[in-house]
């Protein structure tokens, strides 16, 4: 404490009442995160306690290996390696919903770079992530460990990876905070998100292809070592790999591992005090990214006059130009190609896996209105006829087969070139093209029947606001489930067909004839229904 | 260029002097070399159109926004030698507002208190105080998130006004403020300002720089085209006039839009 007179808040406050306050800070932030909805605390305080079961059995299941088997200390270093990569991936996701992580929400106040940075790590060691991450590092160190001796270097090495965990992820946040919550780094986040799927896919095709090789009780986890050995001398995995090494007597190598770990903590530090200190004097990305005009092209002359043609327009411009609207594109294919790719990798492939494309595809026809949000009324102020309001859902139909044929037939070639079913194929895509068909008839209908409403922040990876559980619910599986019972005739002559040697390549025809009556059908009734539910839509897709 | 202390011969002492401020965004300077004089125990209001630059002068005044080059000085103090000095002797409402939405009202101002090392019985009397002038007793205990334009703006009014700042910068203060709330920011200010401290506030509303401030400087394209009393500045018209005058805008003779209005019949199906 100093000896100065009382502060009066027009003095720089010293360093333990800014470390406490945004200690506190965090603390009110997480409760009354919490307090605003009892769904939400529920979902909050149940995914917690699931994820601490399951990080504590991961790290029990990790100590009993310990031992047993050869290279037990391996799979410590491997988790941590997936560890540290979902921490520095992390920013991606939660940057828009973690506010206590957001520190030009404090650019106003007197504080210095030290206490602020001090208050910070502290605060965001705070909350069930770094817990979890501590029994699973826990864990780690305990698949390698031996002795006394590998205790000792644990007291230094689990506090240690766990720091470096938890400023490695604020400092990648801090350090691309502008970009990210600039529109181009909300595309960028979508590629990320959707690599990272990718990667954890692969993860678990890797996992089982050890794991689920068994030989009566027999682990082999010698395909790990490789991997392990390069691993173990990366900072931070090097702190929970230093008590195996001290522990095998390695003394030297042990404390070589805790002191990278250590030197990248400060490393990291650095980084992030230096953009923490940047973002507080700095203008915000809308600012300084200079916004460039959209370039006109002139290939939009081929889309059909009128509503149907504007509507259509409109509708490709968003799936490119709006980061909800293109991450909901970009999943729906990324779904589908790391089945496909899955697949072709655990050899259970087949060319009529295209379906999916035309069920994933067609779930973009889902909730068209509150994809609008507060944009709808400018659509509900010119529907005045059902013409127009058949214009208009089939424009939007007709931007989502423009891109989801296309999409199904180069699929389709790449399946029947893999999987070498090349007869196969006529009827794959006409089996797709009826699915596609069928969903955009329940997508429309759902859209008006159902509309549920989007946040307001436009973040891409929230698919909608809180307390719409429910409705998504019933517009993802029922138009699911709806399109497998829609699409039973076409689905059923083509078992048929292939059950009996029958012919299958009538369905290149039959299913686009197929799908497009059901579509049209599905359009008409929906068209009907939505003149008179506009102030229902209206309601919905403008939130609060 | 360090101001030495005010002494009492100096008439005006200089709350705030920017010398040469200059910011470019990408290849478009926001603020081209302006400078300007604010005397100290002034009710200021800062004018100009959208893009004037008057966001990016008050962010840089206030030590939010690094300018690419000029000084600015807050009672003599070097804004960007010593930022933290500075703002813990000033107070900000900036543009957007940024927040901690899940605190509530009461909560974000005894956060705000604490973090600027205020005590701790201190910090809850004047909360209190303010909440109850500001008319947001009511909602105190309502999350940030959930309040309106006009309750952000008080609610952030007061987070500004907690450590009784030296000088007050507001940016925009009235955007998007009903009219009961802004009478009571109104209220406020002014008798923040009656007690001699200084206001510097932003608006392109020029009715309300009228009533409530006694020096106006106006901007345009990142400079300062006129400064002073309000009553030297405005020359016998309204500041409207006097402002559409100094930026040199020219009425539109009706030549174009020709098909507007008058219209009856003919409407397409």
């Amino acid at each position: 404490m100093t000896g100065a007179a009382v502060p009066d808040g027009r003095t720089v406050p010293d360093g333990r009442t800014v470390v406490r306050g945004l200690v506190a800070l965090k603390l009110r932030l997480l409760r009354n995160g919490l307090r605003r909805s009892p769904g939400r605390t529920a979902v909050y305080v149940v995914g917690g306690v699931l994820g601490l079961v399951v990080a504590g059995f991961t790290a029990l299941g990790m100590a009993v290996l310990n031992g047993r088997y050869a290279g037990s200390g391996d799979t410590g270093v491997v988790l941590l390696g997936v560890l540290t990569l979902g921490w520095a991936a992390l920013p991606l996701f939660l940057f828009s919903s973690d506010e206590s992580a957001d520190p030009t929400r404090l650019t106003m106040l007197p504080l210095r770079p030290g206490p602020l940075l001090r208050g910070s790590l502290l605060a965001s060691l705070i909350g069930p992530g770094p817990l979890i991450s501590l029994v699973l590092v826990t864990g780690a160190v305990l698949s390698g460990a031996v002795g006394g001796s590998s205790a000792a270097a644990a007291v230094v090495g689990v506090p240690l990876a766990l720091l470096c965990l938890v400023t490695l992820s604020r400092a990648v946040a801090a350090g691309n905070a502008r970009m990210l919550s600039s529109r181009r780094g909300k595309d960028f986040a979508i590629f990320g998100g959707l690599a990272f799927a990718l990667l954890v896919q692969a993860a678990n095709v890797g996992s089982q292809s050890i794991f689920g090789r068994q030989h009566g009780k027999d682990i082999d986890l010698s395909p790990l070592r490789p991997i392990a050995a390069v691993l173990r001398w990366i900072p931070p995995i090097s702190a929970a790999d230093a008590p195996r090494t001290v522990g095998e007597g390695h003394y030297a190598f042990g404390l070589l591992q805790l002191a990278a770990a250590g030197a990248l903590l400060v490393l990291l530090l650095r980084w992030w005090r230096g953009s923490l200190q940047e973002l507080m004097v700095t203008a915000d990305a809308s600012t300084v990214e200079v916004a460039r005009g959209v370039q006109n092209t002139g290939g939009w002359r081929f889309l059909p006059e009128g509503r149907t043609g504007a509507v259509m327009q409109r509708h490709l411009r968003y799936a490119w130009r709006e980061p909800r609207a293109k991450a909901a594109l970009f999943t729906s294919v990324g779904m589908t190609l790391v089945i496909c790719v899955l697949s072709v990798v655990q050899g259970w492939s087949s060319v009529y896996l295209l379906a999916m494309t035309g069920t994933f595809l067609g779930l973009q026809m889902l909730n068209l209105f509150g994809m609008d949000g507060s944009a709808f009324w400018m659509v509900a102020a010119t529907l005045r006829t059902p013409a127009d309001a058949r214009d208009e859902l089939r424009g939007r139909a007709y931007a989502v087969l423009s891109y989801a044929v296309p999409v199904a037939v180069v699929l389709g070639l790449v399946l029947a070139a893999v999987t070498g079913d090349w007869a196969g194929l006529p009827s794959a895509v006409g089996l797709a093209v009826a699915v596609l068909g069928c969903g955009i008839a329940l997508g429309s209908v759902f859209s008006v029947l159902a509309p549920y409403t989007m946040p307001a922040d436009s973040n891409p990876m929230r698919n909608a606001a809180p307390g719409q559980g429910g409705l998504i619910l019933l517009n993802q599986f029922g138009s699911m489930i709806g399109v497998a019972v829609l699409a039973l005739p076409v689905g059923g002559y083509l078992f048929w067909a292939l059950a009996s040697d029958g012919p299958t390549w009538p369905l290149l025809l039959l299913g686009p004839l197929y799908g497009g009556l059901v579509a049209t059908l599905g359009i008409r009734l929906a068209a009907a229904r939505l003149l008179e539910r506009i102030p229902e839509i209206m309601a919905k897709a403008i939130e609060r | 260029m360090q101001a030495s202390a005010p002494s009492p011969s100096e008439p005006a002492p200089s709350a705030v002097s920017i010398q040469e401020l200059w910011k470019h965004f990408g290849s478009q300077a926001a603020v081209a070399g302006l400078s300007l004089e604010l005397p100290a125990g002034a009710f200021i209001g800062l004018v100009g159109p959208n893009g004037a630059g008057k966001t990016t002068t008050l962010s840089m005044v206030t030590g939010l926004l690094r300018p690419d080059q000029g000084t600015v000085l807050v009672h003599g103090t070097d804004v960007w030698a010593d930022p933290v000095t500075v703002k813990a002797r000033i107070g900000i409402l900036p543009e957007g507002l940024r927040m901690f939405e899940r605190l509530s009202g009461r909560e974000l101002l005894q956060y705000t208190g604490r973090l600027r090392g205020l005590p701790a019985t201190e910090v809850d009397r004047r909360t209190e105080e303010l909440l109850a002038v500001l008319d947001l007793a009511r909602d105190a205990d309502k999350l940030v998130a959930d309040y309106s334009t006009g309750m952000r703006k008080k609610v952030g009014l007061a987070a500004a006004l907690l450590h009784n700042p030296d000088v007050l910068f507001l940016d925009e203060p009235f955007e998007g403020v009903d009219p009961v709330s802004a009478q009571t920011i109104r209220g406020v200010l002014k008798r923040y300002a009656a007690a001699g401290s200084t206001v510097v506030f932003s608006s392109h509303v020029m009715e309300l720089v009228e009533q409530l401030c006694d020096w106006v400087a106006v901007v345009n394209a990142g400079r300062v085209i006129a400064q002073g009393p309000l009553d030297s500045v405005r020359g016998g018209r309204s500041l409207h006039e006097a402002f559409l005058e100094l930026i040199g805008v020219r009425e539109d003779d009706g030549q174009a839009l020709g098909w507007l209005g008058g219209g009856h019949s003919g409407s397409a199906r």
